[in-house]
């Protein structure tokens, strides 16, 4: 820097400029070479029948159907078979982070998801419990994923229950 | 000897068929090496999903061959996967070289990024001058 434009192009205001494109770049390049998805996750959500949040079923009458939605997020940083596993479960035995519902699987949905991409849908799931009257079970989805490298599907610890008291049909069915 | 001649037909006939390996081949398809054909589709997609490639068009076919596979039409799936994973297999071969141009685009735009400040540092002061001037270079000092 010669003194011959100081005149002209004061010093310290030269220097902020600078220093503000300095931090500009530096965090620009920063975010060329960030990590594509840092933090990679699957999601599993449950919906009304109109595939809405809020106004769940709380009650349902034994042998019956129920609809409900069921959303998928794939935020892995690849595309994945995910498979929805749908158990009837009393309230003690629902999954947890680590391990799934050791009821028996009754219905499964498989879906392919891209990377980034979701995806809801509708279900409708059969209750067909033995029961003493008026019976608290939850229903339970489970979310899988097909892992490639072992060739098996594996269990997110991802899962959604919905409580609802089953009650004997009036038609005796 | 009427019942001679009708069984050798029908033998032969059975030997041909069974023999040409197609009635059974195109119609069922063995389950392991479908499967494993799956598989190894999965596994490419996948791969090729990490790299950052293209691949949705590749999805829905290769979800109803699965479909096919749990239902246990293992000939439909097969139809299905022999259609795609030559393409698949294509794409699989080009992935060094994708991930190697990504790279070279990210660390060009980095270099020029970073090549800014110093850009600036230099020839924002001489610019800034030249524009100082052509300014004013008409004016007039006043009596």
């Amino acid at each position: 820097m010669g003194c011959w434009k100081m005149n002209l192009l004061d010093e310290e205001v030269f220097a902020v400029i600078l220093a503000i494109i300095v931090v500009g770049s530096v965090f620009s390049i920063a975010m060329i070479f960030r990590p594509e998805n840092p933090e990679p996750f699957t999601a599993i959500g449950l919906l009304n029948e109109n595939c809405k949040i809020g106004d769940y079923p709380s009650t349902v009458f034994n042998g019956d159907n129920v609809t409900l939605c069921i959303f998928i997020d794939n935020h892995l940083d690849h595309a994945a078979l995910f498979e929805v596993r749908y158990k009837v479960s009393d309230p003690d035995h629902i999954p947890t982070n680590t391990t799934p519902s050791p009821n028996t699987t009754l219905v499964k949905w498989d879906v392919f998801l891209d990377k980034y991409d979701n995806t809801t849908f509708k279900v409708s799931v059969p209750v067909n419990v033995s029961i003493t009257n008026a019976s608290r079970i939850a229903l339970v989805f489970e979310l899988w994923v097909l892992d490639s490298s072992t060739r098996s599907l594996v269990y997110t610890g991802r899962w959604v229950h919905l409580y609802v008291r089953v009650l004997e049909s009036p038609l005796g069915g | 000897m009427v019942l001679l001649v009708v069984f050798v037909l029908f033998s032969q006939t059975i030997q041909v068929v069974f023999s040409q390996g197609s009635f059974l081949s195109s119609n069922s398809g063995d389950k392991n090496v479908v499967w494993d054909k799956w598989f190894r589709a999965y596994e490419i997609v996948v791969e090729l999903s990490k790299a950052g490639m293209n691949i949705s068009s590749y999805l829905p076919s290769l979800q109803e061959a699965y479909d096919y596979l749990e239902k246990g039409e293992y000939g439909s799936a097969e139809n299905i996967l022999d259609k795609i994973l030559p393409g698949l297999t294509k794409l699989y071969e080009e992935k060094d070289s994708f991930v190697f141009w990504k790279n070279f685009k990210k660390v060009t735009l980095a270099v020029l990024i970073g090549s800014f400040p110093v850009l600036f540092y230099f020839f924002f002061p001489r610019i800034y001058l030249r524009i100082w001037y052509k300014v004013r270079e008409k004016w007039v000092v006043g009596k």
